[in-house]
């Protein structure tokens, strides 16, 4: 009878063994995206509401799902956004205009300080203790973008330097920055389509970043190439964090084609797929899980899915 | 499909000169009836935007498109309001192509100089025209000749909200 309780364990083991290998995401809510907005970025807010962005201004939508444009004249065009705490909505912007970058509470009204003299500022992805920052070299034709980091700790924001990836960054190409946990991803937006976490090394003095790459370097373009899609015609939209592992997510742009590939937190593919609508995951909160995707179907909507691992391998 | 069939017209003089030749008003009746038959289901009608002989009207390009795609032409009824813009063959081989045009979240694009086209909205934009010329959303529209694009499947906006809809669910 010893055995009997280990022969119960080893036939239990393999199907625990075989991890989830598909995210199946349930549609929560919807949301219309203002019309005429082009969005650019939006995250979430702890209602499930949104706060959405882009060249026309801010927008909020709360609990009711009606969307309400906050700044419609900017002085700044935003970058990048954060909730401040505090009773109503309050956000700090990092927006630009011209070759001036700036950061206040809101868009309208900066304090139009220059973050970083040179650099046209791309992206801003807040994290819990500072902000990433995506430039690039004022004037240079060649993509040579740079990821700089402003603490929130340091003092007047005239007084940083410049911490920056080092030795120089990786990418070969423009990268899409995205938020993971107090971590940023830097997607490459054309092959060979690498993704890195970049985290900041507080030890180093000046600041370094230091950029450690989630998969083998040929990993998406070999995916890419079982399911058809051509490299020179598909561009990566942002990677994003979920509870275990990555999401990768690739645009086919002369179709509505998406490639999906799921990846672990040891770089392996867990799981690759497609959708065929103009559809894009913008915001992941591994916490809650709850991811957020803007789609075209027509009209642009938002969409808040939740997600659970299902199916077997 | 030949969308070029889709212009019909009745000419008055071809009306004036069927009386002429009958002396009743039977005759002058049917005369215009054979008349219309036979004019009635025009050639494809020249393009008289681009005059281009070669093109029918609903696959030319208007002459006003500038170097983007950008044109006054006329709001087709329900439409979204824009010609199909230009498309970019020759750039998708191009390393730099990708680089050079911003990818909206949703994964369409538009070109960085701030004119919003993209591939998707073509096709939205031509199953408005098919459907307004009387196409179904599964018509092919296989060419445009004429500085055109070259598209050969209707993906509808009603389709995709169709797919998008059927379910809540969406397994990756």
């Amino acid at each position: 009878m010893r055995g009997f309780p280990l022969m119960l364990v080893l036939c239990a083991t393999p199907s625990l063994a075989q991890p989830p290998v598909a995210l199946e995401l349930e549609a929560m809510r919807t949301f219309r995206v203002p019309a005429g907005f082009d969005v650019s970025g939006a995250i979430l807010l702890p209602d499930s509401g949104l706060v959405g962005w882009g060249a026309a201004g801010i927008f909020v939508v709360d609990e009711t799902g009606a969307p309400r444009l906050l700044d419609t004249e900017l002085a700044f065009e935003p970058r990048g956004l954060r909730i401040l705490k505090g009773p109503g909505p309050a956000f700090e912007v990092i927006g630009v205009r011209g070759e001036h970058a700036g950061v206040g509470k809101n868009a309208a009204d900066p304090d139009r300080m220059e973050l970083l003299a040179g650099f046209i500022t791309l992206q801003a992805i807040s994290v819990p203790d500072g902000w990433f920052v995506l430039v690039e070299p004022d004037g240079e034709t060649a993509p040579s973008q740079q990821v700089c980091f402003f603490p929130d700790s340091q003092g007047p924001r005239e007084e940083v330097g410049i911490p920056v990836v080092r030795p120089s960054p990786p990418w070969e190409h423009p990268v899409h920055l995205s938020p993971a946990g107090r971590d940023v991803l830097a997607t490459e937006i054309a092959a060979p389509f690498r993704t890195w976490r970049l985290r900041t090394l507080p030890e180093h003095q000046p600041q370094e970043i230091a950029a450690e790459i989630l998969h083998r370097d040929d990993l998406v373009v070999k995916e890419m190439a079982a399911l058809g899609f051509p490299t020179e015609r598909t561009a990566a939209l942002p990677a994003l964090r979920l509870d275990r592992g990555y999401l990768l997510q690739f645009s086919e742009l002369s179709e509505d084609r998406r490639l999906v590939i799921l990846i672990d937190d040891e770089g392996q593919v867990i799981r690759s797929s497609t959708i065929d609508v103009a559809l894009g995951f913008m915001v992941s909160e591994p916490d809650t899980r709850l991811l957020l995707a803007l789609r075209d179907i027509g009209m642009r909507e938002f969409v808040l899915y939740r997600w659970t691992w299902g199916g077997r391998r | 499909m030949d969308m070029g069939r889709t212009k019909v017209a009745w000419p008055s003089t071809l009306v004036l000169g069927g009386s002429m030749q009958y002396r009743n008003l039977t005759g002058a009746i049917v005369g215009m009836i054979v008349t219309s038959l036979l004019f009635a289901a025009p050639a494809a009608a020249q393009c008289e935007i681009c005059d281009d002989s070669n093109v029918t009207q609903t696959s030319c390009v208007p002459a006003d498109w500038d170097e983007m795609g950008n044109t006054d032409c006329e709001e087709p009824e329900g439409g979204v309001g824009f010609c199909p813009p230009q498309s970019p063959p020759d750039c998708w081989g191009d390393p730099h192509f990708a680089t050079n045009l911003d990818v909206r979240p949703d994964g369409t694009i538009r070109w960085r100089d701030g004119d919003i086209r993209s591939e998707s909205m073509v096709r939205s934009a031509e199953l408005v025209w098919a459907e307004a010329l009387g196409f179904s959303a599964e018509a092919r529209i296989l060419e445009r000749d004429c500085k055109g694009l070259i598209v050969d499947r209707v993906y509808g906006a009603a389709v995709m909200r169709a797919l998008a809809k059927e379910s809540n669910l969406l397994v990756i």
